[in-house]
């Protein structure tokens, strides 16, 4: 036991004495954290927007009024020709255009109805769809045919920062445990000196847990002080339990470890192991988690594969545990996948790990 | 000369004797264009809803079937109490509610605006927005709508965002295999101690330098070259731009990219240094760069910081490149900034080899 402690003393050693690699696993989460708090907005904006208006009478100038009273749009100009939409989409002056038929406001009196055309710069098709349905709606409100209340729950002001910061915490958990562990044991291997190791007194298993155990602290500390910067900075709710959520990310870290060690079992060098983890692990979990990007806008196949994903499941734990106070009775099924996963993956890994030396 | 020469194909034969690097620099872009291009949408294809009907007339009814009707929404229940709401929100199971108020018809029928209420899941903001867009519009579209509005969209009219996401995968997928390979190959040298042979070589810094980055060149545009190929045959994206104009650009934009590694090499003592170093710079410059989410939505001052972002301007390039078919008049500009990058992230470089040594 003592050779044990002393094993992992060591390890702590020599991963806290690396202060470069300390003040990346650091900074890069709460970076991350502000970038995504303060920058990176996946709603709309200020967008440009022009107006060729062919009737100019009453009802058009009232909507045109409505459409930049909105906020959404700031005006990129009135034009009075066909030939002038090209140039200003080419050269990004303007994303939509809205253009009003002529005699508008008489056919609305006397037909009943009155046409408005837009043309929209759908390079981004996501955007162009976001513009199209806002300029709808702000045009469908100015003739009302009845009433609707929208109540946003648990993100009432939408802010994107709410959705991120779980993702965040999977991402540093895998970093962490799954490419920092792969990489640091592996590189025992192509340095030589796990030869030196398997040959000291200890058994092998007290060599891996002894390696690993420094990086669940250390990401579970990393996860505290993103919650925290979160919490504080952003107002990011925790609603629900916090003995629980921590229950659940030693859980995830158990899974990331056992892919790590899973990953130093197989590959040879540091390189080979960093691509395995980079492509075969965190690209899944940052892409097909529902992270950034909802499962349910994938492409049929991929939302089968992200069922395997762990970092799936993890996500929908704790954006339920931290926005809307889910408890156990809620996410039982989720924590049921996550456990049995964990289980298959430390069962492969022990029974790949070779305590001798080809 | 022939020292460089000789270098060079050292490092080829050193870098394909790993039996792992040829699936990764042929399997992975084909990997991540498949996947990213498919999983990376915000276009919401299906939306959960469900409906609480506290009226129960032809008119809340009308409401209902406007909701079957629509191939995007997928109504799962219609109930009359609010538990069974609240419930569905919370264990996630619909995105979105609609609750119709008793006396709904009769309000309409009196020639009042009758009220109805929509409960949004809005943890993603974004998803809920569009939601309750949709459901308005179907709602609305019930109504012989006064004015009509009809939507045309330019340069990609069937909002096909697979076209869209291509270019810019493209690029991220030269900068991480260039960027992060250039890196841990030159750490690698120190790192396992043969650094100290190659110093006591009579082999220039200048030529020690040119022969670690050289290959990896090479190697980014192939990559690129196999990544339009495949963009082509998978998706069949044919740039509308000219490919002299993409390649030209790709070589100094490397050039960029393979400073940067140069420069991270030389702040990291092992690989692992290395390639956490890369993954943090590599990480910010990819939220900052409009590849998932527009630039234009973010902040002014944050739209200033992409600026000095390389990868901001090369998939800004690509994408205005490949699919609005900008030509050599309008992207100019593009070339002389990555100039710049190139020039300025291998001269600090360099600076920094000299004086570690």
């Amino acid at each position: 036991m003592t050779a044990f402690l002393g094993f992992m003393r060591k390890e702590f050693f020599h991963i806290f004495r690396d202060k470069r690699s300390m003040y990346v696993l650091f900074g890069l989460p709460i970076v991350q954290l502000l970038l995504f708090g303060f920058a990176i907005r996946n709603e709309l904006n200020q967008a440009d927007l022009a107006i060729w208006d062919r009737s100019g009478d009453e009802i058009t100038r009232e909507l045109t009024n409505k459409i930049f009273a909105s906020g959404t749009f700031v005006s990129a100009g009135v034009i009075h020709s066909e030939s002038e939409i090209d140039p200003l989409f080419k050269s990004g002056r303007a994303r939509q255009i809205v253009v009003f038929e002529p005699d508008f406001a008489e056919r609305l009196a006397r037909e009943g109805t009155a046409h408005v055309g837009l043309i929209t710069d759908a390079s981004d098709p996501n955007q162009a769809q976001i513009l199209q349905a806002a300029v709808e709606s702000i045009v469908a409100d100015a003739r009302p045919t009845m009433k609707v209340s929208v109540r946003m729950l648990y993100n009432p002001q939408l802010r994107s920062t709410n959705l991120f910061v779980p993702g965040l915490i999977a991402i540093i958990l895998m970093i962490v445990n799954a490419l920092m562990t792969s990489i640091s044991i592996t590189r025992e291997k192509e340095l030589g000196t796990m030869e030196a190791l398997l040959a000291s007194p200890l058994p092998p298993i007290q060599i891996i847990v002894g390696k690993v155990i420094p990086y669940l602290v250390l990401s579970l500390v990393n996860v505290t002080s993103v919650l925290v910067v979160a919490n504080v900075v952003f107002k990011v709710p925790f609603v629900g339990s916090i003995p629980l959520f921590f229950a659940e990310a030693v859980l995830f870290t158990m899974t990331a470890l056992s892919l790590g060690i899973l990953i130093s079992t197989k590959a040879k060098t540091q390189q080979v192991a960093m691509f395995v983890a980079l492509g075969g692990l965190l690209l899944p979990t940052i892409l097909l988690s529902g992270f950034i990007f909802p499962v349910e806008n994938m492409a049929r196949p991929l939302q089968v594969i992200s069922n395997v994903v762990p970092a799936r499941w993890f996500l929908e734990i704790v954006r339920g545990i931290l926005l809307k106070g889910n408890g156990l009775a809620e996410l039982w099924e989720e924590t049921l996948i996550l456990a049995v996963m964990t289980a298959g993956f430390i069962a492969l890994s022990l029974k790949n790990f070779k305590i001798r030396l080809e | 000369m022939r020292t460089l020469k000789v270098l060079i194909r050292k490092e080829f034969i050193q870098i394909f004797r790993n039996k792992a690097m040829l699936p990764i620099l042929f399997v992975m872009p084909l990997v991540q264009l498949l996947i990213l291009v498919h999983a990376a949408s915000f276009d919401v294809k299906r939306i959960a809803v469900m409906v609480r009907d506290n009226d129960a007339t032809e008119a809340s009814r009308a409401v209902i079937r406007s909701l079957e009707t629509s191939d995007v929404l997928d109504l799962r229940d219609v109930v009359t109490d609010a538990p069974s709401v609240d419930r569905a929100l919370q264990n996630g199971d619909v995105t979105l509610a609609v609750v119709i108020p008793p006396g709904f018809e009769r309000e309409r029928l009196a020639g009042r605006l009758p009220e109805i209420q929509i409960l949004a899941d809005a943890v993603d903001g974004l998803t809920a927005n569009l939601a309750v867009n949709y459901v308005l519009g179907t709602i609305g579209a019930m109504e012989p709508g006064r004015i009509e509005v009809g939507g045309r969209y330019r340069y990609n009219p069937t909002l096909n965002d697979d076209l869209y996401m291509v270019p810019g995968i493209l690029v991220l997928l030269v900068t991480m295999i260039t960027g992060f390979l250039s890196a841990m190959n030159v750490v690698r040298e120190r790192e396992i101690g043969t650094m100290e042979q190659l110093n006591v070589t009579p082999i220039r810094k200048s030529e020690f330098i040119i022969a670690k980055l050289f290959p990896f060149w090479v190697i980014g545009l192939v990559e690129l070259a196999f990544g339009l190929f495949l963009g082509w045959m998978v998706f069949g994206l044919v740039s509308q731009g000219s490919l002299v104009l993409i390649f030209v650009a790709a070589m100094v934009y490397l050039l960029a990219i393979l400073g940067f590694g140069l420069l991270i090499s030389t702040v990291a003592d092992t690989q692992q240094q290395a390639m956490l170093v890369a993954w943090f710079v590599m990480v910010v410059f990819i939220l900052m760069s409009g590849l998932f989410t527009p630039v234009a939505s973010m902040p002014q001052w944050a739209q200033v910081i992409t600026w000095f972002n390389p990868v901001m301007w090369f998939i800004d390039f690509m994408r205005r490149v490949m699919l609005v078919g900008a030509g050599l008049a309008e992207v100019w500009p593009t070339y002389v900034v990555l100039a710049c990058f190139a020039l300025g992230l291998n001269g600090l470089a360099v600076a920094r080899v000299r004086r570690r040594g």
